[in-house]
């Protein structure tokens, strides 16, 4: 194993970032459930606990939000190369990685995308994550950030249109981010084996894909 | 530099993170649920950086013994954006 | 003797009348106030004077009308006299409420501490029994007699709520009329969950109060504003979702949202009866058409903001344990919080209630735009758009999972190419 045949694919500030996201998001699930169907589901005992939970762990994702932002366009500085798809990528990249998705891999030929520091994400996943990241996120968040503090803020709630129409826009976000999940998840066991996506999110480290695998050593040191 | 960017950024964030959470639990048992995320939270976190200290750890080694280990310390191959 | 026939015609119809207008006046009160009760009295006398004239007449001690020396009689004064006398004592007989307010709805003959507001007091329940029930004590010669008018005691009459009250953390801190003028006492339901608030406030400051509630109640100061202390702190039951209409302060963008008044509501409605701002066809009931004109009106300066009010009140002011699950209102579903209801405010400072469509505080959006109970108010429509959202998501896991485990013989061969 040497060095070369891995690239360096996430930074530390992205790692923290997204593994507080997924517990934070999976929390948030589930103690929305038990907090619109309270008469139905019982996760967490009492629901006060779900509440208080919920709020923290809207504060936590929304802070770790945060910090994806300020690395992204203060440290390393290429957010818009990293989430906004160039006019060849949608003319053409989004076709070649759809036909991969729904024809060529069951095929079992490779993906056509190779992820660099500097180009992470397929055209698919440069389309999906910038409405993620970029609408999805920021309004559930805000509309979370309001529910929190409906009484300081009632003039603001009233100016979209009253707390039941922000409930709504909450909770129908969150759905969409749910239906997001599942897919996200899904498709991150697509690679060679099925950690083979998740370990880089986990490690920073991505291996070659025409090198030998399954030889990483997880305690290595390595440089940030 | 970036690496320590990246840590005075998490202390940041969980910083803020945490105060408003622990002024919201208190008084009853949610406060326990609470302290349990955030310590999940705080392991992530922690696990994430191991990396880091383990890099500190080697330079430490490196000043203390000489030029014999500094050899040993991890060196940065890929561009690291 | 001799007795005309025509005063015996005149003295039996004139006993008649007088009968007839004193039974008349004494079943129904209210005909004894302002002018027509002076036209009655008035009435009254002069059929007395009659009357008393006629026996007299009929005794003989008056001469015959024909007799010129009528004119220097000394009875001449007589019926004046009469008519000073009952003039005199109607007012003792009648004081049945009208006759105070004549003097204590205005300040300057009585001044401020007394004043009674006829407007105010007149609907309650208290004024039904009328103001010498409770101020037995006040004579015909009030107020020049100097004495203090006795008050009635609260427990006098409301005795199953005074020994439920002696038992509460209350008492001793507080007397009823701490918190009840009885001169403006009204039912749970006829009062607004603002104004019972009022009371509390008295004492209890708002800033206190959240801070109090800071230590376990998440939102604390949404709880503290939109609920009755009383739903909490009494054993009060069959909490109700009643609305009411709030207004923005003019001049103020970020004004909190105030209860609108009665003549506030009243100039919106230009000459018709307040309801009529949202009950729009008059029948008494808010069906969610008329709840979604209300809200969808963007000229509407008005908004309904809603509260948990009780149906019923208690008096016994204690902690209680169960209001501090979040579940006693929050986790109790849908079912729970069908019945609601517009409470407008009346020119009589009274609050009235109209019902409301069941299932309004269920509709998805327009029918309370901005009343949501977590937990309890969900609308069914959005649960199922949301399930079909998360449907949606999982048919690629699911239908490109299945076609990835039906092909996966095709990676296979790939896997093992590689590693030749």
């Amino acid at each position: 194993m040497s060095d070369t045949s891995r690239i360096y694919l996430q930074p530390t500030p992205i790692r923290i970032w997204h593994w507080l996201n997924a517990f934070g998001i999976v929390t948030l699930g589930l103690t929305g459930i038990q907090i619109r169907f309270p008469d139905y589901v019982n996760i967490f005992a009492g629901y006060k606990t779900a509440i208080l939970l919920h709020n923290v762990a809207g504060v936590v994702v929304a802070a770790s939000f945060a910090l994806w932002f300020f690395y992204y366009s203060f440290v390393a500085r290429n957010m818009l190369k990293l989430y906004v798809p160039s006019k060849d990528e949608v003319q053409k990249g989004l076709l070649r990685q759809a036909k991969f998705y729904l024809l060529t891999y069951f095929l079992g030929r490779p993906n056509p995308h190779h992820p660099t520091p500097q180009n992470k994400f397929n055209p698919m996943q440069k389309s999906a994550y910038l409405a993620i990241m970029f609408l999805l996120m920021p309004l559930l968040g805000l509309s979370g950030i309001l529910l929190i503090n409906i009484e300081p803020m009632r003039n603001l709630i009233l100016m979209i249109g009253g707390l039941k129409i922000l409930m709504a826009i909450h909770y129908l976000l969150a759905c969409c981010l749910c239906a997001f999940l599942f897919t996200h998840v899904y498709l991150a066991t697509l690679g060679r084996t099925a950690f083979a996506y998740i370990k880089p999110m986990w490690t920073g480290w991505e291996e070659n894909e025409s090198e030998q695998h399954e030889t990483l050593d997880l305690t290595a040191p390595r440089p940030n | 530099m970036k690496t320590i960017v990246g840590i005075i950024m998490v202390t940041a964030f969980l910083g803020a993170a945490v105060a408003p959470a622990a002024a919201a639990a208190s008084g009853d048992g949610s406060q326990l649920a609470i302290y349990i995320f955030l310590g999940m939270c705080a392991l992530i976190i922690v696990v994430q950086l191991f990396p880091i200290f383990f890099m500190l750890y080697g330079l430490l080694k490196g000043l203390f013994h000489g030029k014999k280990e500094t050899a040993e310390a991890p060196v940065e191959v890929v561009v690291d954006k | 003797m001799k007795i005309d026939k025509r005063l015996i015609i005149l003295w039996i119809a004139s006993l008649t009348l007088f009968g007839g207008v004193g039974v008349a006046t004494l079943a129904a009160p209210d005909w004894m106030s302002g002018a027509p009760g002076w036209a009655i009295r008035f009435f009254l006398g002069y059929c007395g004077i009659v009357i008393v004239a006629q026996v007299f007449a009929v005794m003989g001690i008056i001469r015959r009308p024909e007799d010129s020396t009528v004119k220097n009689s000394r009875y001449r004064i007589l019926p004046v006299l009469l008519l000073l006398v009952f003039v005199g004592l109607t007012p003792a007989r009648a004081m049945q409420g009208s006759d105070c307010q004549g003097c204590h709805r205005d300040a300057a003959m009585v001044g401020a501490a007394f004043v009674v507001n006829p407007t105010t007091f007149d609907t309650t329940a208290h004024a039904e029994i009328g103001c010498p029930a409770c101020h037995t004590s006040v004579g015909s010669n009030h107020p020049d007699d100097g004495l203090v008018p006795s008050k009635a005691g609260c427990q006098d009459c409301h005795t199953e709520v005074s020994r439920e009250y002696a038992a509460s953390s209350h008492y001793g801190s507080a007397a009823c009329h701490d918190c009840h003028n009885p001169h403006q006492a009204r039912g749970a339901t006829a009062v607004s969950g603002h104004d019972m608030n009022r009371q509390c406030r008295l004492c209890h400051a708002t800033d206190a109060v959240v801070e109090r509630h800071l230590e376990w109640l998440p939102q604390t100061e949404l709880h503290i504003a939109m609920l009755p202390c009383v739903s909490c702190h009494t054993a009060a039951q069959d909490n109700v979702i009643t609305l009411y209409v709030v207004k923005r302060q003019k001049g103020a963008n970020i004004a909190t949202l105030e209860p609108a008044s009665y003549v506030e509501l009243q100039g919106l409605a230009k000459g018709k009866h307040v309801e009529s701002l949202i009950d729009g066809n008059e029948d008494n009931y808010i069906s969610l058409t008329e709840l979604r004109l209300f809200n969808l009106n963007s000229k509407n300066p008005l908004r309904l903001q809603g509260m948990m009010t009780p149906e019923t009140v208690t008096h016994d002011f204690r902690l209680l344990a169960n209001r501090r699950d979040c579940s006693f209102c929050h986790a109790s579903g849908p079912d729970a919080r069908q019945s609601s209801f517009i409470a407008l405010p009346q020119s009589d400072g009274s609050y009235r209630r109209m019902a409301v469509e069941r299932g309004a505080v269920l509709d998805a959006l327009y029918g309370t735009p901005d009343f949501y109970m977590v937990g309890s108010t969900r609308s069914k429509a959005l649960n199922y758009i949301g399930a079909m959202i998360i449907a949606g998501g999982l048919v690629v896991p699911i239908g490109h999972g299945t076609l990835r485990f039906l092909t996966r013989k095709n990676r296979q061969d790939e896997k093992e190419s590689d590693h030749e």
